[in-house]
């Protein structure tokens, strides 16, 4: 296991905490429902891509374990 | 507090009895799709994380969940209450029996926090020790659930955003698609991170290696369980956290069924198709899935939507589950997490479509599925990831050869039968 991939799994579940972040704002924020819509899609699609990268990391260590 | 009429709280009470059927369909489901040698260490851990489970959210749980009316934590934020935790008394006590919807809530939640910990527990099937897995369940039944049970059905932020943000109605989960079934499925993805695959499921090459269940009699028995603890779940939730009334309740029941009947059609016929046979476990997995998404969408729904949305889940399951094992080496005996945590929030997401809600429902299921995807998920896997180093979840490799009964019990499921093959030979 490279210490890239280790990095990549805390950086993949540090993007999807900042998603939900970016997500909760909207609504906040925001009073606009199209400019609701876009940080609520932004953020979902920023916890999907950390999502894939915790999947990435641990794809390899499958790969590694067998 | 809100007060249900007589009819109806006999009604609730016959449904309450009706819910562990729901969890004994789960049990067996979870052990035929297991192997034969890991058989009874499935079942007895089954029984033992939904005691500890159960018996930790009545200590604590539901305190911390609670139900709109009852005493929580909330902070004021100029006009806008962020309500984050219940502040009930500990054993049940703040609760008077005496007909109130809390006294029904806290009887569907004892069974619906049973539920959840037995998804997780199909997904580490064959690897997961028995010790870790009673303390994942009172940490979950007595703490994580609890919090976001209470967001959603406990008068918390969730449900409020309708109210707070003029997103639709807030948050809606009649059935348990967010609290029970995308967490469990949820919280399954981050155990089966956590063990990684059984030893054999990714030898030697990059194709998977099928490893089927060890009873399909089990499974599908487990199926026909479901049903009617999962349309008492449907039932129940729609009583409790949508407000149908009575006459409306069939409709509930008869969505729930015809979801499941289209998902397990469809999931048959794409199996048909893709394997020139029907495969059984995928087929049993096409009905859980298509239970999953109407615990989202029964209650609101009519029934040809019910059954186009059981249609699509069942028809794209067999996909899900390849891609998670084929591209994401997820090994998840049980299907837990396509099942029960991508079919839950497809529900969540199709249930914006139905019905004639508020504007700014959909913003509302997306910050849902959102706070489970962005929140809940990572704090679930950290957590999981400390206890791991403090008490490892994955027994021995040689446990994992002679199976879990044998290691962990001293005896087999079946003494007398000598059923596996050579999977776990030395390669």
């Amino acid at each position: 296991m490279t210490t890239v991939t280790l990095q990549t799994r805390f950086a993949g579940l540090l993007l999807m905490v900042a998603g939900w972040a970016v997500l909760l704002m909207a609504p906040i924020l925001l009073a606009s429902p199209a400019l609701r819509d876009v940080f609520v899609i932004a953020g979902l699609l920023l916890e999907l891509f950390g999502l894939a990268m915790v999947g990435m990391y641990h794809r390899e260590e499958a790969r590694d374990r067998r | 507090m809100t007060y249900v009429d007589e009819p109806v709280a006999v009604l609730c009470i016959v449904l309450i009895a009706a819910l562990p059927l729901a969890l004994a369909g789960l049990a067996l489901l979870n052990t035929g799709l297991g192997r034969s040698r890991s058989a009874a260490q499935s079942l007895l851990g089954a029984l033992s994380a939904v005691a500890v489970a159960c018996a930790a959210f009545c200590i604590l749980g539901f305190a911390l969940v609670g139900f709109p009316g009852l005493p929580s934590y909330a902070l004021n934020l100029g006009s806008h209450v962020w309500d984050w935790i219940g502040a009930g008394s500990l054993f049940l006590g703040g609760l008077h029996w005496d007909g109130s919807l809390a006294c029904f809530a806290a009887g569907f939640q004892i069974f619906a926090v049973g539920l959840v910990i037995l998804i997780p527990w199909g997904a580490g099937a064959d690897r997961w020790r028995l010790r870790s897995v009673v303390i994942v369940s009172a940490l979950l039944g007595g703490l994580v659930y609890p919090v976001f049970a209470h967001w959603v059905w406990g008068g918390g932020w969730l449900s409020r955003l309708g109210t707070n943000f003029q997103l639709g109605s807030g948050f809606l989960d009649p059935g348990g698609a967010a609290t029970m079934q995308a967490f469990g499925g949820l919280t399954a993805l981050a155990v089966v991170w956590i063990l990684g695959p059984r030893r054999t499921k990714f030898a030697d090459s990059a194709v998977p290696r099928a490893i089927p269940g060890h009873h399909m009699i089990y499974v599908l028995f487990g199926c026909v369980l479901l049903l009617p603890g999962w349309m008492a779940f449907n039932i129940l939730g729609a009583i409790l956290f949508a407000g149908v009334k009575l006459p409306a309740l069939e409709l509930v029941a008869i969505n729930t069924f015809m979801c499941a009947v289209m998902a397990l059609l469809a999931a048959l016929l794409v199996t048909r198709l893709r394997f020139s046979k029907p495969d059984v476990s995928l087929c049993a997995n096409g009905w859980v899935a298509g239970l999953v998404t109407s615990s989202a969408i029964a209650a609101y729904a009519f029934p040809v939507e019910a059954m186009l949305a059981g249609v699509l889940i069942g028809g794209a399951l067999p996909f899900i589950v390849e891609l998670l094992e084929v591209y994401g080496r997820i090994d998840d005996p049980s299907g837990a997490i396509s099942v029960h945590g991508v079919a839950a929030l497809w529900g969540l997401f199709a249930l914006a479509f139905i019905n004639s809600f508020p504007s700014g429902q959909m913003l509302a299921q997306l910050i849902g599925i959102g706070t489970l995807l962005g929140l809940v998920l990572p704090f679930l896997y950290l957590g999981f990831w400390l206890l791991n180093k403090v008490l490892p979840f994955r027994t021995t490799p040689e446990g994992e050869r002679i199976g879990m009964d044998l290691h962990e019990l001293g005896a087999g499921a079946y003494p007398e039968f000598v059923i596996y093959g050579d999977d776990f030979l030395p390669r």
